[in-house]
């Protein structure tokens, strides 16, 4: 019997049980699961079957019981006050079909350089956004597209799985106009005035020798190469650009004004939670019964729903949190300034230290007064003091 | 007619009895063998089919005459079926065959 045809579960009971059942093989009744009971028999059969019953129970004079109600007729009469239940859940399918359609969001990985509103713009120029059929999505036109568009983009993958469009980028050093500027010919400069203290050159020729005084603006090493003749006369210079490491002694002036005055956040009351609904682009915000006065701090952030890690909804939730607080005055005491100023200090005495820089000398003090403090005072140092400027063409072209 | 001839002398003079011979279709069996066909489509003769000794299967049988847990008999044409076992059930019956489910411990012919 299939598991889908509608049947009965009945018991017959009479002394002409036997004779029924054989009478039920001579009409075509097909029985199944026939036992014998203690006075009459159990068996199963269709309920088209079981309608054909009774001229064979007037003939017999038997007495049959149904005991059990098998099949989709049966279940759907048991519950046909339940059939809006199963009509929304027929609904729900198919409005979850029909939203899998659609791309509901976009994610976007490996990027640094480029941010995701950077490339999420480039998409909507694209017609790809939120909201669009996946079957109008063509992917490989979108990877060439932001391979285009971006040109430090080397890699793009674009993929779909459920809702969600996959973004995957690989972001190069390509060489930039800028950097290209490298190769044309420059000068070695003074950044300040320094004695020079050790000087390795690499190309161009020197101006200065160790030990020398410069001052700012004073050109180190020429980015120049004299080629000479065999009588020592000069052929030709070649501008080339010019690359050395000339270290020398110089000093900073260092100061630091900081005031003993601040403003501090005092947060006073309890937060207050205002939610926004969203569905797409379109929102709806909950009446909220409180109103966030002047001094108050605004967090957001957003859920949104999905049926599984891949299958987004359409559907959003906004939390909003409204924390109040009240700015007061406040005054450091004078060890609090002490220490604000030497992290200071040594914060940027740390800075050049990775900078290669070498400190000789520290002279800097922290004074406080009524208002606050400063700390200012005399840095001496041994460093890089080379900095690059082109040479310019009109100036060689004079010179050749 | 070859086939039916040597059934004739090996099975029926030493095994039938006198009464069952009469009754018995013969004919029948030697027109089906001669055309080369299933017995059982020009006889009435009953089909057993056994799936180990749990499950029998019979076909072209008339009713079922008595039906216990541990006996179960059925009336064929010409001859009567004597199922022994335990636990016997009938797990389907239709007009054209009987499928009985159990024990099978012995079957008899009467």
């Amino acid at each position: 019997m299939s598991h889908i045809s509608n049947y009965v579960c009945c018991r017959v009971t009479g002394n002409a049980s036997m004779r029924f059942v054989n009478l039920c093989k001579n009409n075509g009744i097909e029985l199944e699961n026939l036992t014998a009971d203690a006075d009459g028999f159990r068996m199963t059969m269709r309920v088209e079957d079981f309608k054909r019953l009774r001229p064979l129970i007037r003939k017999t004079h038997v007495r049959v019981h149904i005991l059990n109600r098998r099949g989709p007729a049966f279940f759907f009469y048991r519950h046909h006050l339940r059939l809006w239940f199963l009509a929304g859940m027929i609904l729900c399918s198919l409005m979850i079909w029909y939203m899998s359609l659609f791309i509901w969001q976009i994610d976007i990985s490996g990027n640094s350089k480029y941010t995701d509103d950077l490339i999420l713009q480039s998409l909507r120029t694209m017609n790809v956004d939120t909201g669009c059929r996946k079957s109008d999505l063509s992917l490989p036109s979108i990877e060439e597209e932001l391979r285009i568009i971006y040109h430090q983009i080397i890699w793009v993958s674009a993929s779909v799985t459920g809702t969600r469009l996959q973004i995957e980028i690989r972001e190069g050093n390509l060489q930039t106009d800028n950097e290209n500027m490298e190769d044309i010919p420059s000068n070695l400069t003074a950044m300040s005035d320094a004695t020079i203290t050790s000087m390795v050159i690499r190309h161009g020729t020197a101006s200065v020798k160790t030990g020398d005084s410069v001052q700012a603006g004073d050109v180190l090493v020429e980015g120049k190469v004299y080629i000479y003749n065999e009588d020592e006369t000069l052929k030709k210079i070649d501008y080339t650009r010019a690359d050395a490491d000339i270290m020398g002694d110089y000093e900073v002036y260092y100061q630091k004004e900081y005031s003993g005055k601040y403003m501090d956040k005092e947060y006073t009351g309890a937060t207050h939670r205002g939610i926004t609904l969203e569905f797409w682009k379109k929102s709806l915000k909950l009446p909220e019964f409180y109103s966030p006065g002047k001094n108050c701090e605004e967090w957001t952030w957003e859920k949104k729903f999905r049926l599984t890690p891949t299958f987004y909804l359409p559907f959003a939730i906004r939390f909003t949190d409204y924390i109040p607080y009240e700015m007061n005055e406040k005054k450091y005491t004078d060890e609090e300034l002490r220490e604000m100023a030497a992290e200071d200090l040594q914060n940027y005495l740390s800075e050049l230290t990775k900078k290669g820089v070498q400190i000789i000398r520290n002279s800097v003090t922290i004074l406080l007064d009524a208002d606050g403090g400063h700390a200012e005072g005399i840095l001496s140092l041994n460093g890089p003091i080379g900095k690059r400027e082109p040479i310019d063409s009109g100036s060689m072209a004079a010179v050749r | 007619m070859k086939a039916h001839r040597h059934f004739v002398r090996t099975q029926i003079r030493t095994h039938f009895f006198q009464k069952e011979k009469k009754s018995y279709p013969f004919l029948h069996i030697a027109l089906a063998s001669m055309l080369q066909i299933p017995a059982e489509t020009v006889t009435e003769l009953p089909v057993l089919s056994m799936t180990g000794r749990h499950r029998l299967r019979v076909e072209n049988y008339t009713s079922v005459l008595t039906y216990e847990v541990e006996r179960i008999v059925l009336l064929c044409p010409g001859i009567s079926l004597i199922i022994l076992g335990k636990h016997l059930k009938i797990a389907r019956l239709d007009r054209d065959e009987i499928l009985i489910e159990g024990y099978i411990e012995n079957i008899a012919y009467r």
